[in-house]
């Protein structure tokens, strides 16, 4: 067996070479491993309905509604606890799901291979900000607006993207960087790229002239739409980092609503889990610490890929949004080198004269260190329906971190 | 301080490592501190750092 430094070696030369690349739209059923009617994919590790908090539940009816295994809120909720429908994490499923993160069956889907390697991610496309199902909302307006994406958004921008054939999102995320994005709560530059990219081949597309510009608008309108690229472009990043025996290099960061989960890449598939934290943030007008959920949300992949709070420094402007100084945004960045295998040599950030991202968390770093990853986050309202009421900065619990340590000791020590 | 700088002949500066109670003090007092930010290894936690020293053990056999 090959000693952790020799392993996690090898885990950031893959973690390095590892290119991202977007290769098309399909329906989860038929491209994602495992998918099926009865089952409901979600952010985190794994929860039983019993367990789950309130924006999870949510988008879980809105979920079962849009899939027409139920007709109303009440129907949803006897179903998703008939024991019926099953309930699996998306990282077991090589995917990620922003905030509650659910994916159904017939629910279209972004196709990411890493072409180096070649894993496929998978995530469901971004709904937008306000009353959306990632925040737990399955009001009408919301299945609505899920079937517009289904029959007119994930076709339209699927001959697209055929036309135009593979994008390269890691060059896409190292743009956004130099412009000011860390790819996690803040999207603008990655939006507007990603639109640059695209927009020729949206005026080939053979659908109605309406259709075409309602996508364009749509995606214009929505800042984080490149959110649901940046994370599964992480996710297949830090995939060809599983399972190299003996790394000690965190490959998933998740959280549920209700408990934080990570996963190490010479840990095979073990979740090591702790309590969801409460965010520190700005609430949006009328709401309070009061009204908010604990951590939730597979968005915490672009930390572990050394992206979000980790390259807070390439993106100042972010504080604005989830509270702090500018200074501060340097010094989160300044601090995750210490926990960090290696600096990205693909995503720089231009205010630490051009320093790479730090990349690849190692628990032995942790946990000696006593030093949490830095992780910045959308609040969710902690009844399902209402949706997203600020943002913030939260760390995991340590404890994930040394339970996997100790299981780390009695593998290989 | 003036006293300080009598013995030692020059301006004296304080590094002060890890809790910052001491260095605050001083700082009332005018003296220039450097601090120094430094916590005892896994936050103290005896079973963690038991863990560290078990894995690094090992690899040091190998």
């Amino acid at each position: 067996m090959a000693d952790y430094e020799t392993a996690n070696a090898e885990a950031i030369a893959r973690i390095q070479k590892a290119q991202p690349v977007l290769k098309g739209i399909d329906v989860a059923e038929k491209v994602v491993p495992g998918m099926r009617k009865n089952l409901i994919l979600h952010a985190g590790p794994p929860i039983e309905w019993e367990k789950m908090s309130g924006p999870l539940r949510g988008a879980v009816i809105g979920g079962l509604m849009y899939e027409g295994l139920a007709k109303t809120k009440e129907e949803a909720e006897a179903l998703a606890a008939s024991g019926e429908i099953a309930f699996e994490p998306w990282h077991e499923h090589s995917g990620v799901g922003p905030m509650a993160g659910v994916a159904t069956a017939r629910m279209p889907v972004f196709i990411v291979e890493n072409e180096t390697h070649g894993n496929r991610t998978f995530c469901t496309l971004n709904e937008g900000l306000g009353k959306v199902l990632r925040y737990g909302a399955y009001s009408e307006e919301v299945l609505e607006r899920l079937r517009w994406m289904e029959a007119v958004l994930a076709p339209v921008l699927a001959e697209a993207l055929e036309k135009h054939g593979p994008i390269n999102l890691k060059t896409l995320i190292a743009q956004a960087l130099q412009m000011g994005d860390e790819v996690h709560n803040r999207n603008r530059a990655g939006t507007s790229l990603f639109i640059r990219e695209i927009a020729p081949f949206l005026l080939e597309g053979t659908s109605a002239v309406k259709e075409r510009r309602r996508v364009l608008e749509f995606i214009n309108g929505n800042d984080h739409f490149f959110l649901n690229l940046s994370m599964p472009a992480a996710k297949a990043i830090m995939q060809s980092a599983e399972w190299i025996e003996g790394s000690t290099i965190v490959t998933t960061m998740a959280r549920n609503g209700t408990e934080f989960g990570i996963r190490v890449a010479g840990l095979k598939e073990r979740w090591f889990t702790g309590p969801a934290q409460v965010i520190d943030g700005l609430f949006f007008p009328g709401y309070s610490v009061k009204d908010a959920n604990p951590d939730i949300g597979d968005s915490a992949i672009t930390e572990t890929c050394g992206l979000g709070g980790f390259s807070m420094a390439a993106a100042p402007a972010i504080v604005k949004f989830v509270g702090g100084a500018a200074s501060d945004a340097l010094n989160f960045t300044r601090k995750m080198y210490e926990i960090t295998m290696a600096e990205s040599e693909s995503f720089q950030i231009p205010a630490l004269d051009f320093r790479g991202s730090p990349t690849g968390i190692d628990i032995m770093k942790v946990c000696e260190l006593g030093i949490l990853p830095q992780i910045n986050t959308g609040i969710a309202h902690k009844e399902p329906g209402v949706g997203q009421v600020g943002a913030g900065l939260v760390n995991p619990p340590m404890e994930c971190f040394e339970r996997a340590l100790e299981a780390y000791a009695e593998t290989y020590a | 301080m003036s006293g300080m700088r009598e013995i030692f002949g020059k301006e004296v500066v304080v590094i002060n490592v890890g809790l910052d109670l001491f260095a605050e003090e001083l700082e009332k007092a005018t003296v220039p501190v450097q601090r120094v930010a430094w916590r005892p290894p896994a936050q103290g936690k005896k079973k963690v750092q038991d863990l560290l020293a078990r894995i690094k053990k090992k690899k040091g056999k190998e």
